[in-house]
């Protein structure tokens, strides 16, 4: 290894983040092209076809996240279950069919104003940590993400980075405990805790 | 470690399902009796919801830059027949190959030198060297455990930033340059030494090391080669249809800033 990769290990992280990216390219490879055809049969264009994949890429990997995820059929037909179902959701939205969908009434019934008021500043907190990420050091930035959102353990963040693996469990921890303090310290997050 | 660090160690763990069954027995025990500790609980779960909010957010947006380039590359346009022949993945290489050549031709082509057009004076408004940028590099680089200080000194990226950083803009040249042939864990350098030879005048130059940058997409300072090298084209008087085109579509841009500055320029421009 020279001089340069030797100290600049930053970049390696990008090899942690590689993998997300190529879910993401192995998606559109193998079932854009159905996803698409299901639309277009289904009363629907090619940009909701692609607006549709967006959305589903995501519900996607937002499941292989959890870590008790497991596809009971195969992958292709879990997409397709993804994929009729947001479908369906958003022609209900159009209404385009007419579906109803009682449980959900029923759940907008039993909001009560305290309750809806709670989720606003639910909202508001996060909105709050979001921008606050965006404030944080680059280097802070990079280990929560790949600690606490893309579930990377500390030794794998530590052979990407070069530091030692006990270095990265403390600083996650510290890196978070800063983050908490921006937070707390912000007039936002004292106006809503009035 | 400090007690404090100590106490937030074991509610993340516990969030993170790191504890043995013993362990989240005893923290939950001591959740029901410790307001304090139930309260600092309550605080860091949400902390992780934000987190994992903030994550989607680029989440989402790696996903539309990359819907957004198959688009650039006719994909939707003609996906029967391109499906069929990117179930290859060699093929799939091929294409990106094929299409990055298009592109930097097609480039080289669009930006090529039109001695007609300069406005100066647009430019001094607009171009100023990115030191925000620049800080964030060198804050990463420094000895806080990525870098060993005793070696730091020695490193060319390193000594070529923080010329940089002083404005000596010769000085971070020559340690810069000989990066041009590095592999593209040097393009920091590369985009740093195109932002010297800016500011010494020399501008095709600048702009032969900008193009491939703005089409590297591992590059996290991607859009802002893209900004420089619309500038550096505006400057050098070079076909301005190429600089509008740029300026477009760093209008659509997701940085705010980027897409704002990027929007008023091409405003004056028109």
């Amino acid at each position: 290894m020279n001089n340069l990769e030797d100290h600049y290990q930053v970049f390696k992280v990008k090899d942690l983040t590689h993998e997300l990216d190529e879910r993401i390219k192995n998606l559109y490879k193998l079932y854009f092209e159905d996803v698409k055809n299901h639309i277009l049969k289904n009363s629907g264009s090619l940009e909701d076809a692609r607006d549709l994949f967006q959305e589903l890429a995501l519900v996607y990997y937002k499941q292989l996240q959890k870590s008790d995820f497991k596809i009971e059929t195969s992958e292709k037909n879990y997409i397709y279950g993804i994929c009729k179902n947001l479908w369906l959701k958003k022609l209900r939205d159009r209404k385009i069919v007419s579906i109803p969908d009682d449980n959900f009434i029923d759940n907008l019934k039993d909001f009560s104003q305290q309750e809806i008021q709670q989720n606003q500043e639910k909202d508001s907190l996060i909105d709050l940590i979001c921008r606050t990420m965006d404030q944080i050091t680059e280097e802070c930035r990079q280990i929560i993400y790949l600690a606490f959102y893309l579930k990377k353990s500390s030794m794998e963040i530590a052979g990407a980075t070069g530091y030692s693996e006990q270095f990265i469990k403390v600083k996650k921890y510290r890196c978070l405990q800063g983050m908490r303090k921006m937070i707390v310290d912000s007039p936002t997050y004292k106006i809503l805790n009035q | 470690m400090n007690e404090d660090l100590k106490y937030q160690m074991e509610i993340i763990r516990y969030l993170e399902h790191e504890m043995s069954e013993e362990e989240r027995n005893a923290f939950e025990s001591s959740l029901k009796t410790n307001k304090d500790l139930a309260r600092e609980f309550s605080e860091y779960q949400l902390l992780l919801e934000g987190i994992d909010t903030w994550g989607e957010q680029l989440t989402k947006e790696k996903i539309k830059s990359y819907d957004k380039r198959l688009e650039q590359e006719g994909y939707f346009d003609k996906s029967n027949i391109v499906t069929s022949f990117i179930g290859n993945t060699t093929n799939l290489k091929w294409i990106g190959i094929a299409a990055s050549i298009a592109i930097l031709i097609a480039a080289y082509i669009f930006l090529k030198p039109n001695a007609n057009i300069g406005p100066a004076i647009t430019y001094n408004t607009y171009y100023q060297a990115d030191t925000k940028l620049l800080d964030r590099f060198i804050s990463f680089y420094q000895p806080t455990g990525l870098v060993n200080s005793d070696s730091l000194q020695k490193d060319s990226l390193y000594l070529g930033l923080q010329a940089f950083q002083q404005r000596n803009y010769g000085q971070a040249i020559s340690y810069l340059k000989p990066l041009q042939m590095q592999t593209k864990s040097a393009d920091p350098g590369k985009f740093y030494l195109a932002l010297a030879l800016i500011q010494v005048n020399e501008l095709q130059q600048a702009i032969d090391l900008l193009i491939p940058l703005t089409n590297s997409n591992s590059f996290e300072l991607r859009e802002e080669s893209k900004w420089y090298l619309a500038l550096s084209n505006m400057q050098s008087g070079g076909n301005i249809e190429g600089t509008k085109a740029l300026l477009r579509e760093l209008s659509q841009s997701s940085y705010s800033n980027m897409a704002s500055k990027a929007g008023s320029l091409l405003a004056e421009l028109k």
